[in-house]
């Protein structure tokens, strides 16, 4: 859809039906700025090679992601609590039509694994080939730094076999 | 045998306060597809049109209109009162709502509780979503990242077919499943869209076509997934009173129920099934007063936004007990004349996926298959006059079903 069809205007013609489409030129580039005070200690916990939970000290309600409110007994005083490496994987995709802010990454398995604590985390597995991947297998939670970027993430890999 | 869920689903229905029956007068849906033809509002227009048209009345008639859209992949941000300027709507109240691809179903319920509640006689609910404003690339970014931004998508990428294609993991896994039997509900959706001149897909497809379509999120292929679409669709929703001055036997809304997963899929507690639609089916089905679907309803429509999500619909509702929807795709049983239509629109996967509009055009397709006024091949049979309409936002983030019926109950 190329045409420039009158002087002075943004009109171009769609290529499929011949329809006339005005082409804007208003941009915007959008990064988002986002709080984390309240959980602060989750990221202290993750350069540590920690991942951390929240635990409501009044209720004793577990929380991941980690939460500085515990909706069930309405208490703001919670304690950090270090998660189980070990899950089990309970559903997964191989994500292979990426959006494109994650279009330099090669296709991506996206997990879901039950902890020991009966809480479900979800991330990326990874070291492992898609044929091999079963539901029900083991597979452990730690703290990696991101190939692509370095970023500090916690990822599921295989369980080694004990 | 459809099992009721729960009190705990239940909702307290006061009789001692007077509520008002509501009908629906007039509604239409535009064509579907990509729409390169029509802005928002001049798409609007066109199911709004047709809609008051149907419904013999004008503007002045009309005490409220609600308008869906879930939008950021168009320009207009505020579309309610853009829509509603070029309608000729104002200065009549309005607002946009917004329950992912549930908005439709979310203004109905809007409109519904306004008439029910005396606030109104008339209220015209319009859901209008403009994709392809933006291209492709950037709808699936926009769409991936309405999930739970922050821990979903900002360090996994997820994407809609993603979130499916999880569920499917789990359910092909458990139920012993094959992607085949995913491929069959396309192909019976297709075959349906193939008979609606307003479905963006007009042509069949055979299973072996599904299967050799490319993964966009293992196990779900291209051809398993609702495509990206322009539309819009109006349902005019009117009281008992105004209703008998227009229309001789309008369609009533008999039952509307709705609810909420959790935003974080990490949240839910199993993946083979969406707990809101459930919660939803029985809050709508106890105000219908329908004990079990499948002998009590002629039809439904069911949001197979993936063809896995049509499979859940079926145990969800009630039509198939866990891990026996896809025996009921194997049979063929939702097809015309099995156990209950579903999709005789071609569903989101043929029929198109306009997301604001989705609901609404789906409330238009019942309303018309129950009075007869589809006809020909994708003509349900109506012995029973009741209809279902599911509509799922994100993945069983909202969950929305209406039963509508030719009877209008009693007082």
């Amino acid at each position: 859809m190329n045409e420039r069809i009158i002087d002075g205007l943004p009109l171009v013609v769609d290529e499929k039906t011949g329809n006339y489409l005005f082409s804007s030129r208003r941009e915007m580039i959008q990064r988002y700025i986002i709080p984390v005070s309240k959980i602060y200690k989750f990221y202290e916990g993750l350069a540590q090679g920690k991942v951390y939970a929240t635990k409501c000290k009044r209720c004793g309600n577990l929380y991941f992601p980690p939460k500085a409110d515990c909706s069930s007994c309405m208490s703001s005083s919670m304690s950090y609590v270090r998660l189980s490496k070990k899950a089990r994987l309970e559903a997964y995709t191989i994500v292979s039509v990426k959006p494109p802010s994650f279009a330099r990454v090669d296709d991506y398995i996206v997990a879901i694994g039950r902890l020991d604590e009966g809480l479900n985390v979800l991330s990326w597995l990874v070291g492992i080939k898609p044929k091999d991947i079963r539901i029900g297998m083991e597979l452990n939670l730690n703290v990696e730094k991101r190939k692509e970027d370095g970023g500090l993430v916690y990822f599921f890999s295989r369980a080694p076999k004990s | 045998m459809w099992v009721r869920y729960s009190d705990e689903g239940l909702d307290k229905m006061e009789k001692s306060v007077k509520m008002h029956k509501v009908a629906i007068i007039g509604s239409s849906y535009s064509k579907f597809g990509r729409r390169t033809d029509v802005r928002i509002d001049e798409l609007a227009w066109e199911s709004f049109k047709e809609a008051m048209t149907e419904a013999g009345i004008d503007q002045r008639d009309v005490d409220s209109f609600v308008v869906s859209n879930v939008g950021g992949w168009s320009s207009e941000l505020l579309p309610a009162i853009v829509v509603g300027e070029y309608c000729g709507l104002f200065p009549k109240s309005t607002m946009r709502v917004e329950a992912a691809c549930a908005s439709g179903s979310a203004a109905a319920y809007q409109a519904y509780s306004m008439i029910s509640a005396g606030l109104a006689d008339v209220v015209v609910a319009l859901g209008v979503e403009k994709m392809t404003e933006s291209p492709t690339h950037l709808a699936i970014e926009l769409i991936g990242r309405a999930g739970n931004y922050f821990w979903e998508f900002e360090n996994f990428g997820l994407t809609f077919p993603g979130y499916y294609a999880l569920y499917a993991s789990a359910y092909l896994h458990k139920y012993h499943a094959k992607e085949e039997d995913l491929a069959r509900v396309a192909v019976k959706n297709h075959h349906y869209g193939s008979l609606n001149p307003k479905a963006q897909f007009q042509n069949e497809v055979k299973v072996e076509d599904v299967m050799s379509s490319r993964y966009v999120a293992w196990p779900l292929k291209l051809l398993d997934c609702s495509p990206v679409t322009d539309g819009s669709a109006c349902v005019i929703f009117a009281s008992d009173r105004f209703a008998k001055k227009v229309k001789h036997d309008p369609i009533w809304v008999r039952g509307i129920g709705a609810a909420s997963g959790t935003a974080n899929l990490s949240k839910r507690k199993e993946f083979t099934g969406l707990e809101s639609a459930r919660l939803a089916a029985n809050k709508a089905y106890s105000m219908a007063g329908l004990d079990d679907p499948l002998k009590e309803t002629d039809l439904a429509e069911v949001h197979d936004c993936f063809t896995i999500a049509e499979i859940m619909a079926y145990e969800d509702l009630g039509f198939a007990k866990p891990g026996e929807g896809v025996s009921l795709v194997r049979e063929g049983a939702t097809y015309k004349g099995g156990k209950i239509a579903v999709n005789l629109s071609g569903g989101l996967k043929a029929k198109g996926h306009p997301i604001g509009a989705t609901g609404l055009s789906m409330i238009s397709e019942v309303s018309k298959q129950l009075a007869g006024e589809v006809g020909g091949n994708r003509q349900a049979d109506i012995k029973h006059g009741y209809g279902i309409v599911h509509n799922i936002g994100g993945t069983g983030h909202y969950a929305y079903v209406t039963v509508l019926s030719t009877e209008r109950g009693e007082d």
